[in-house]
């Protein structure tokens, strides 16, 4: 079949070759929601405490919620991939 | 993938030339911030103001050049978020519409009080109701539709220029050099200054929303960046510097200030030249800001993204008049914040160059990523050299915007970082609405009329 997928970035796994479950998860953007509630936090955190965190507290968080994200994404494909045998 | 774009009624006319954009694309820059927001931000920053505007010239010339080359590549209605959701990824691309609305509001605030205070030269009306009345009208106008508004736009363009000029020229030689010390009164306020003041260069962003609608856009776009940044520049330092050089900054504090500023040189006249300059200028801004931004969530709403309703087109006007509603009713709800100038235009800098950070994160991708569409582009940069500097230029001065609000204006900095964690809760939940593997692939692809015939052949699924 045509689709529409083009590949988009390198830091990103490439849509064309993603199967169908790849593709429900990686829907669902787990390393940038992560990477965002990282740099949440580590914004947050600095202005209560010591401002002076803000020069890393952001990029901290953000590298540790989008390292997050992606452990969770490859952990729910694993989780997909497990489930269809029993599914089928 | 969204189909409806093969429904004529869900394509919007193309109708705008070079000089119709050029005067939408000024129109809508030189506005507010001229009139508006010299007077609060030179009252903490001084005379330093003068050199927030020539910085924040400095993030809005990368953002000339992102809009040149991806305008000028990939011309589509809702430019930056498709933009984003192509070549980055789905979720920082869905960022964009779920923002435009505060920014919109935001925009519409500002715009409504600088409205008022310079209406109130001529007229002794509470200021609030004016406030109201200028919502009223952004929204009936822009529920009309474009050709309209482009036609008004132009009018107001030269009654704009032609006040310009009668306040700069002779100002320039009322300028006391006194006035100019000290400079830098406080380092922080003027560090606020240029975030807030990037406010102004976002007319430039205004082109590759309007991708569908200009005629000839591999041309056009180019051209009318080129002379737009060069005017807009060159007009807003020389109204700020005279503005600081005739009014000691510890007088100044008004948004209405460039009035005052025009009393002390000019006859008595001089203050409503000015105030009417002002009134052309806001009247160009509202004219296109709900008109620009609709546009994007109509396309986000067509990829599924956001409710269908917004991207429906009324049938007489052929707006978009659900999207124009989402954007133009709320503000008359938030119209007690009107007088926080400084703070709604730092939120407004703030995003935009967020946002388009990551258009500058796309523009790397580009060539790689639909070269087709780069190679056919009438301006373009060599990667690892022009596109190269633009990315690592857009990263460093997005990270310094970032720090300088955090420390001067936190609450600004924090309200969008909360609303970025509300928008992936909520594209979770867009998610759970619809197909989300069909969506996925929607986002990560062009349309079909977008497309250029190597790139369309990218489609490997």
């Amino acid at each position: 079949m045509v689709g529409y997928d083009m590949a988009i970035g390198e830091y990103r796994d490439v849509p064309a070759e993603m199967d169908d479950i790849e593709r429900e998860v990686a829907a669902a953007q787990y390393p940038e929601g992560g990477l965002v509630v990282g740099l949440g936090v580590g914004i947050v955190l600095p202005l209560v405490t010591v401002q002076a965190l803000l020069l890393v507290g952001p990029v901290l968080g953000g590298v540790v919620g989008f390292a997050l994200g992606r452990r969770i994404r490859d952990y729910e494909i694993r989780r997909r991939r497990a489930d269809r045998p029993s599914e089928e | 993938m969204s189909g409806a774009t093969d429904d004529p009624s869900e394509t919007l006319p193309s109708s705008i030339g070079v000089v119709g954009v050029l005067a939408l694309l000024v129109g809508n820059a030189i506005s507010v911030p001229i009139f508006v927001l010299p007077g609060p931000l030179a009252r903490s920053a001084g005379p330093a103001v003068v050199l927030a505007i020539v910085l924040a010239a400095v993030p809005a010339s990368f953002v000339v050049l992102y809009n040149a080359v991806l305008g000028s590549a990939m011309p589509v209605a809702g430019g930056l978020y498709v933009y984003i959701s192509r070549l980055t990824a789905p979720y920082w691309g869905f960022l964009v519409p779920v923002t435009i609305p505060l920014v919109a509001w935001a925009s519409l605030l500002i715009t409504a009080r600088g409205f008022a205070e310079y209406t109130r030269i001529f007229f002794d009306v509470p200021s609030t109701l004016l406030v109201y009345v200028l919502l009223a009208f952004v929204l009936v106008v822009n529920l009309i539709g474009l050709r309209v508004v482009a036609q008004v736009q132009i009018v107001f363009f030269v009654g704009l220029l032609v006040a310009l000029l009668t306040v700069i020229v002779p100002g320039a030689g009322a300028v006391d050099p006194a006035n100019y010390a000290p400079f830098f009164p406080d380092y922080g306020a003027f560090g606020l200054a240029v975030v807030a003041l990037f406010y102004p260069f976002l007319g430039f962003g205004l082109l590759i929303e309007l991708g569908e609608e200009i005629d000839d856009p591999g041309r056009t776009i180019p051209l009318v960046l080129g002379l737009g940044i060069g005017i807009v520049a060159l007009v807003y330092v020389a109204l700020i510097a005279v503005l600081v050089g005739v009014v000691p900054y510890t007088q100044l504090g008004n948004e209405a200030d460039l009035a005052l500023a025009a009393s002390r040189y000019l006859p008595w006249w001089g203050e409503y030249v000015v105030a009417a300059g002002a009134v052309f200028a806001v009247v160009t801004t509202v004219n296109t800001t709900l008109l620009v931004f609709s546009r994007t969530l109509m396309r986000a709403s067509r990829d599924g993204v956001l409710p269908a309703p917004l991207s429906r087109i009324h049938p007489r006007f052929e707006t978009p008049h659900y999207a124009v509603a989402v954007l133009g009713v709320p503000p008359f709800l938030l119209v007690p914040l009107a007088g926080e100038i400084v703070g709604l235009s730092a939120f407004i800098g703030l995003a935009s160059l967020t946002a388009y950070f990551f258009c500058a994160i796309g523009l790397w991708n580009l060539p790689r990523e639909f070269p087709d569409h780069y190679a056919t582009a009438p301006f373009r940069l060599r990667r690892y050299r022009g596109l190269l500097l633009a990315v690592l230029g857009g990263a460093v001065v997005t990270g310094a915007f970032w720090i300088v609000t955090l420390l001067q204006r936190p609450v600004v900095g924090v309200v969008l970082i909360g609303w970025f964690v509300l928008a992936y809760v909520y594209y979770r939940y867009r998610l759970r609405k619809t197909d989300r593997i069909q969506l996925y692939r929607t986002m990560t692809s062009l349309e079909t009329h977008e497309r250029v015939d190597g790139d369309a052949g990218e489609s490997t699924d």
